[in-house]
């Protein structure tokens, strides 16, 4: 077996422009693989966690009567929502709740009118479970004033003071306008939350639609990995008029098109080293055919069909694994500089939100993924070895007189 | 009788024309023997040592190896016969161009897988002194002379000490006087270590030297 490393290893050495250009090929394709994999995975936790600290929490408790067809109707509301507080307080593994009320409205400043998502929050609890609190840029949410997104407020020419009017329906389904300042902008890592959502505090939005109720109550626990676990023990606890969301239910959509688009950047890196693995039955193909006579020899000297095929399986393996070394330690070095300085998505979008399924705005900061560097360098090098198959196979099909009589 | 081949007949299929190579060819090759296959060009020469070194495939016939036939034989059944009984001698000396000469004759003894790495390397030292190149083996092919290539071509033959050697026309690429040593290297080597040796010529001079000659034309013995 060494001897025949020391055989496979002379051959690489011997074409050496064609082994640098296929091992360039491969070290590419692995090193994109590295990279794409790791910002992936980096734009992916960073969604998932402004899923839940924006959006979804861990958990959501919902009235039975919720209608996912319409989630912003006063019939959704959980009332007496309070005697479930106690239930909550007392399971060890969460470490937060709060209230909320969702409606849409209508905001105006008597110059532009847009539809907006009305939040109603409670300051005192809210911030234990989202993490909306973090994202303030400028002010504070206080009583009879709202918070509203960085882009609605460039969009509307919004600044902290102006007045503007909410528009929506009450529980009595009227219609209702009411006056409110502009206390704080947020500018969060959520483009749904810059661009389209108020806040104001639970208790005006309990006033102005004229409820005791809320839309929910959601929930932070101390493992949003165990949420499975966590909520089988929680259900039986809650009455039957409120049902449990974890927050894999509660964001099945962004989920699946968030792992849509990583299918088909996965697609596109599958291509990539399907190019690399082209190069190698190039590589391999041309190296048979220049070295027929040499096979020729080899057989003449009693080399089996499969002796000379491991041969060549072994070239294609070690130029993989060279170059799939190569590309991950090349793949590295640029995940590396994204680990520690992120991608600044906002700038690169010349400070627009970025809104492709991905919650994300900002820096975006690659992750380390090393199983699936591990995968990828195994991959690299029996994906090489196989494309080396075809073109061994094809001196196995010839007599060692066929191939010693080329150029005779 | 370490080689009999009977009523062998090749016919090489070239587009729409065949071509009769070998007719009907019968031959007997005793042990030690050192016999020069004789004729001109076309004659059948190369085709014949190629058939009996298992290295190309026949039509009809029989050729019989120790008394066992290679008909039917599969390509690793045939390969591992080439790797116990035969070394060759190539007029182009087909050398490993990647491999320096030492790493040229000791491939044969790799294939082997039956000696230490100590045992090879006095083989593969020994066998070059004997050929002449000690102080060479660490030189590329085309780092030799034609003649120190034909050299080491005959240094891998026999390095694992074959039951045969087929060479085919050995000294065609080398002047007279290369040539002429080279002959006289493999009678030394026939002589010494009793190595069968059966090799094709056209060249007068060294058909002077075998034992025996068998004279061929178009595809025929007509002298053995």
């Amino acid at each position: 077996m060494k001897y025949f490393f020391k055989l496979a290893f002379a051959n690489i050495v011997k074409a050496r422009l064609r082994t640098i250009l296929t091992f360039m090929i491969i070290t590419f394709a692995i090193a994109m693989f590295v990279f794409f994999e790791g910002l992936l995975a980096g734009f992916i936790n960073l969604s998932v966690d402004n899923l839940i600290g924006f959006e979804t929490g861990h958990f959501k408790i919902r009235s039975e009567n919720y209608d996912e067809n319409s989630p912003f109707v006063i019939s959704n509301f959980i009332a007496g929502y309070e005697e479930l507080y106690p239930v909550l307080e007392e399971k060890p593994y969460i470490k937060g709740f709060t209230e909320r009320i969702y409606f849409l409205a209508e905001i105006d400043n008597a110059i532009d009118a847009l539809a907006v998502m009305a939040v109603g929050i409670n300051p005192e609890t809210d911030y234990s479970v989202f993490t909306l609190s973090n994202f303030i840029e400028e002010g504070e949410l206080i009583e009879g004033g709202a918070l509203i997104g960085k882009n609605l407020a460039d969009d509307m020419n919004l600044q902290i003071g102006d007045w503007v009017y909410l528009t929506f329906r009450d529980a009595d389904g009227m219609f209702n306008s009411v006056e409110t300042t502009i206390n704080g902008i947020v500018n969060s890592a959520d483009p749904y939350v810059n661009s389209s959502t108020v806040f104001i505090t639970i208790d005006e939005a309990k006033t102005v639609l004229n409820t005791d109720s809320v839309s929910e109550i959601a929930i932070r626990t101390d493992n949003p990995h165990r949420v499975k676990r966590y909520g089988v023990d929680l259900q039986k606890s809650l009455p039957d008029h409120v049902n449990l969301f974890d927050w894999h239910y509660l964001g099945a959509d962004v989920i699946a098109f968030m792992e849509t688009d990583a299918m088909s950047a996965y697609v596109m890196v599958f291509f990539i080293v399907i190019i690399g693995m082209v190069g190698i039955v190039n590589t391999m193909l041309m190296s048979v055919y220049e070295k027929k006579r040499e096979i020729g020899m080899l057989k003449a000297l009693g080399m089996t069909d499969g002796e000379v095929r491991g041969l060549f399986v072994l070239e294609g393996a070690i130029i993989g694994m060279f170059g799939g070394l190569f590309g991950i330690i090349l793949g590295s070095l640029v995940n590396w500089y994204f680990v520690v300085n992120g991608m600044d998505i906002q700038a690169m979008m010349g400070g627009q939100t970025l809104d492709i399924g991905y919650r994300v705005m900002g820096v975006v900061k690659s992750e380390w993924n090393f199983p699936s560097m591990i995968g990828a360098f195994l991959f690299c090098i029996i994906a090489s070895a196989l494309a080396s198959l075809y073109p061994a196979s094809k001196t196995v099909k010839m007599q060692p007189m066929e191939c010693l009589r080329v150029n005779q | 009788m370490l080689l009999k081949v009977r009523k062998l007949n090749k016919i090489y299929h070239t587009g729409k024309v065949d071509f009769h190579a070998l007719h009907d060819v019968d031959l007997d090759i005793d042990k030690g023997e050192f016999t020069a296959l004789a004729g001109p060009s076309g004659s059948g020469k190369t085709t014949l040592l190629n058939l009996i070194g298992c290295i190309d495939s026949f039509q009809s016939g029989e050729v019989l190896l120790d008394g066992i036939s290679l008909q039917g034989k599969t390509s690793n059944e045939l390969a591992h016969l080439r790797r116990e009984y035969f070394g060759f001698i190539f007029q182009t000396y087909n050398l490993m161009p990647v491999l320096t000469a030492y790493e040229n004759v000791e491939l044969p003894l790799k294939l082997l897988k039956k000696y230490s790495d100590s045992e090879i390397q006095d083989r593969v030292m020994n066998i070059l002194k004997i050929v002449g190149l000690d102080g060479l083996e660490k030189r590329m092919p085309l780092e030799l002379s034609g003649g120190q290539q034909q050299r080491v071509s005959i240094a891998r033959a026999l390095v694992k000490t074959p039951r045969m050697v087929l060479a085919d026309e050995p000294t065609a690429n080398l002047d007279s006087k290369t040539g002429e040593d080279i002959v006289d290297l493999m009678k030394e080597m026939n002589e010494r270590e009793g190595v069968t040796f059966v090799f094709s010529t056209h060249d007068k001079l060294i058909m002077d030297h075998a034992k025996r000659i068998v004279r061929m034309r178009d595809g025929r013995i007509t002298e053995s």
